[in-house]
């Protein structure tokens, strides 16, 4: 069926209240899922895995280390919800040290790395994210690697494969060693040695030149998204999406409105 | 002092907003820009719920500035087809062209059951139903539409070529009188049609912008018709009040062929399109911060522009100013009183305008003989205004003042433009020190508001599921607490506030967020009243006092509604259009000086 940007912007966020969070909450990941079903057409699968909750908050994500650079962040499941979160740690640290190392571990939610990495070039950083899908989603998702330059227009990905660890141990200082380690797998490519993991590595532009973000690691990378064009298409032609989709989001969506009372009519007016 | 700089503040603290540049004062030659600035009046006095509540339409109002574009690029709306019989039931088809483009609007008209509908959103009983759609639409396309709307009302669907629904219903009283009048080849009663609103078609609300599968704003480019904010939903406001008139004429000469009368230019042109809205207004208004900025800024600097003007009064612009006074003494004249607390009688403001007209004549005619007001002429008016001690008088004048001077007005425009663009962001390299100095900035007068006071806490809006309707619960009584809608300012920022005094000063935003992620949306508020001003109403929107009619006139008046009257304090009704040039004028692009007009009395 036919689907429109504007109605998605309108619905998805009521959605997500009611999967179990706050007004705040929803509305930063709704554009994390619109954007997702737009760019990747894989928004409503990050709904439809998020199981819905009758808890009025769900956990924020945990600090587990930090020493500046590096930062090991838990993250209760689903990911998409803290992916803006996420992706402005990034940027703040990146910001401040000029380059940036976030773990992230709980759910990996891969599907919305290439969020996370367009929201960080959108602010004008560079950024590799490279994930392992848990156990639970390994089928699906796999392993998947984005890169990003500054400026949010172009995301390049790889699912399945990943760039060499050559070139990740080449590219960043050797205090990233253990890091690095951690992200090569034994088939000698960087993914994430971890189930559900995610290994975010976040440059400030004068820095980019020399990190992994490079043609060389590119040319590898099998998808390159135009972001722009992909978000303006969905902005003019629409979607097409399952009707039995988009009929669990407005369902779902459908929950915030508060059932009939005796009074409830005399309230609007 | 440059205005371009995001860090520029006056000493009050009102931030100059990044849109606003040197450059474009230079453009529009204005050299005395720290007067301009210094005269644009504080958030204390121009958010206030009180203040929010008397501000009148302008011309930077959307449906003024629809209109003006309209005749500016000579739109032609002609009817291509009206097919209906003695009751007026059956189809109407227009098409518009417009600025290269051309669009149709199809109008399905059911049988009335001769009662009013008040059009509120969980009812399925209206009068009229229409889709708007670019390009030309055939048969088919019109059958599957009228299957949808008409047949599916509120389950339908639509998709990219359609522009939105959109539905009315009759003012059951007026419609009627008006076609047993045409029938028997007679004018309306005027003194019957002054006592209502001042329309024959009530507008039960425009769904566009996605809703039902229809295209998104967004998706139309910079040099659509309707690429300017809000036209889009405003011009089937426009389309409702032609059709009306063609309804009534044409049922008038199917029931008395050969003898049935048509309306007058005169009273057609009087007559606008009524509408109805809710405290669903409020939400939105909270909802958008930026928007709330944009609705207000370009009107203020307006003002303030034109009363930082130094040196030999403009005349023209006077004359203009006393024949404009003139003008709103008879509308006024004409509006029925209100009889809700706390909205001031249109006898009271009649009264005050006759007082400044003529202080203002008086005073035009001394600047003739050389004599002119020591701090100037247009700061008397103002100042004289609001010595009579009503706001909504003194907002009147203010409308009328910007409405003088047309060049300024113009100028907002563009303005207005940058200003609706201004997105929801987050800087998450912030600190946690500035975002505190910000809020002991800008929001003081949250932070000063008792939330543990009787009746602070009263309230709460939320969604119905009778069609989303807005409505306002109570919070020791009904139920749905729990899914309320944001409308909470004062109370996110009090958490806000007490989450961050918990928070070393050198933390980052970022870092903050990630531990509170249900703090973005104040964060981000925060962030945004650094850098612009008039962002929040100044009042606590939960509380036991506080008039969501305050809130919807406002952003009616920013819509373009001309008068409005509310039925309870949560509750508006008035007319949009009233006075408009007919398509007739339209096309030949005249009749842009048509706001406030006379039934009794025709203006030059």
């Amino acid at each position: 069926m036919h689907v429109s940007y504007g109605e998605l912007v309108r619905v998805v966020p009521d959605a997500i209240r009611m999967l179990g969070f706050t007004y705040s909450q929803a509305d930063d990941s709704a554009e994390a899922v619109i954007w997702t079903e737009c760019v990747l057409s894989a928004g409503y699968e990050l709904l439809n895995n998020a199981s819905v909750s009758n808890e009025p908050f769900r956990k924020a994500p945990i600090i587990l280390d930090d020493d500046g650079g590096k930062v090991v962040v838990s993250v209760d499941r689903p990911l998409f919800a803290y992916a803006a979160r996420i992706a402005d740690l990034a940027i703040s640290r990146a910001a401040a040290a000029g380059i940036s190392l976030i773990r992230v571990i709980g759910e990996a939610g891969a599907n919305v790395t290439p969020y996370i990495a367009y929201r960080v070039s959108r602010a004008g950083y560079g950024i590799a994210v490279i994930s392992t899908a848990s156990q639970e989603y390994r089928a699906h998702e796999g392993r998947t690697l984005v890169v990003a330059y500054p400026g949010g227009r172009i995301v390049h990905m790889a699912r399945g494969q990943s760039i060499p660890c050559d070139a990740l141990s080449e590219a960043l200082p050797k205090s990233y060693s253990n890091e690095i380690k951690r992200a090569c797998t034994d088939d000698g490519f960087a993914g994430v040695g971890t189930d559900g993991e995610i290994l975010i590595i976040t440059v400030a532009k004068q820095h980019i030149r020399d990190l992994p973000i490079g043609a060389r690691s590119l040319c590898r990378l099998e998808q390159r998204i135009d972001v722009v064009a992909q978000l303006q298409n969905a902005v003019i032609e629409g979607l097409e999406v399952p009707s039995e989709r988009h009929a669990i989001l407005t369902g779902l969506a459908a929950k915030i409105r508060v059932e009939n009372f005796d009074r409830s009519r005399t309230q609007a007016g | 002092m440059n205005p371009g700089s995001k860090q520029i503040l006056r000493s009050d603290g009102l931030p100059i907003p990044p849109y606003l540049s040197q450059g474009w004062f230079d453009t529009h030659g204005i050299s005395d820009v720290d007067l301009v600035l210094a005269n644009l009046r504080s958030e204390s006095c121009v958010m206030r719920p009180a203040r929010l509540r008397a501000i009148k339409a302008t011309p930077l109002s959307f449906a003024r500035s629809l209109v003006k574009r309209m005749i500016a690029e000579k739109w032609r709306i002609e009817r291509r087809l009206i097919d209906i019989d003695r009751d007026g039931v059956g189809k109407l088809i227009y098409r518009i062209f417009a600025a290269g483009r051309d669009f149709t609007f199809v109008v399905f008209s059911r049988r009335s059951d001769g009662t009013e509908h008040p059009g509120r959103i969980f009812e399925s009983n209206f009068d009229l139903l229409a889709a708007l759609f670019e390009g030309d639409v055939d048969d088919s396309r019109i059958e599957h539409e009228q299957q949808q709307l008409d047949g599916r009302l509120w389950q339908g669907r639509t998709d990219n070529s359609c522009l939105g629904w959109t539905l009315a219903n009759r003012s059951v009283r007026f419609f009627n009188h008006i076609v047993e009048h045409l029938t028997q080849g007679r004018q309306p009663d005027k003194e019957f049609l002054k006592s209502g609103g001042g329309y024959i078609i009530r507008n039960a609300g425009w769904y566009g912008n996605g809703r039902f599968g229809s295209r998104s704003w967004k998706a139309l480019g910079p040099r659509h018709p309707f690429s300017y904010p809000y036209h889009l939903d405003i011009f089937p406001l426009y389309l409702w009040r032609t059709v009306g008139f063609d309804i009534v004429e044409t049922m008038a000469r199917l029931r008395n062929p050969g003898a049935a009368a048509v309306l007058s230019a005169h009273t057609k042109a009087w007559m606008g399109i009524g509408n109805s809205s809710g405290i669903g207004m409020v939400a939105a208004l909270v909802r958008w911060p930026a928007w709330m900025s944009a609705y207000n800024f370009p009107r203020e600097l307006a003002l303030a522009i034109i009363l930082s003007q130094r040196g030999p009064v403009d005349t023209g612009a006077a004359e203009s100013l006393c024949r404009l006074l003139r003008r709103a003494i008879d509308y006024y004249a004409e509006q029925p009183d209100s009889l809700i607390k706390g909205v001031e009688r249109a006898s009271v403001i009649k009264s005050g305008l006759e007082q400044v007209a003529m202080n203002a004549e008086r005073m035009l005619g001394e600047l003739s003989v050389g004599r002119s007001p020591k701090f100037g002429y247009w700061r008397a008016v103002t100042d004289f205004a609001d010595m009579l001690g009503t706001v909504e008088l003194s907002e009147q004048v203010n409308a009328l003042l910007i409405q003088a001077h047309p060049e300024i007005s113009d100028a907002m425009l563009d303005l207005f433009q940058q200003a609706m663009k201004v997105e929801r962001t987050l800087d998450p390299t912030m600190d946690v020190a500035e975002l505190r100095s910000i809020i002991a900035r800008r929001y003081r007068w949250a932070l000063e508001i008792d939330q543990l006071a009787s009746g602070a806490r009263k309230y709460f809006w939320y969604r119905s599921e009778e069609n989303g309707e807005n409505r306002r619960g109570e919070r020791v009584i009904d139920p749905g607490e729990e899914r309320e809608s944001f409308v909470d300012v004062v109370g996110s920022i009090h958490a806000l506030s007490a989450d961050l005094a918990r928070q070393n000063s050198n933390v980052a935003v970022a870092e903050f967020l990630l531990r509170h992620p249900e703090m973005s949306h104040a964060v981000s508020r925060v962030q945004l009243a650094a850098g612009f001003p008039y962002t929040e109403i100044r009042g606590n929107i939960i509380d036991a006092n506080f008039l969501p009619m305050d809130g919807i006139r406002f952003l009616l008046s920013t819509m373009g509604l001309e008068s409005s009257h509310p039925n309870s304090n949560q509750w508006v009704r008035g007319t949009f259009l009233q006075g408009a040039p007919l398509p007739e004028a339209i096309k030949q692009g005249i009749g842009d000086d048509w706001a406030l007009p006379s039934l009794e009395t025709q203006h030059s």
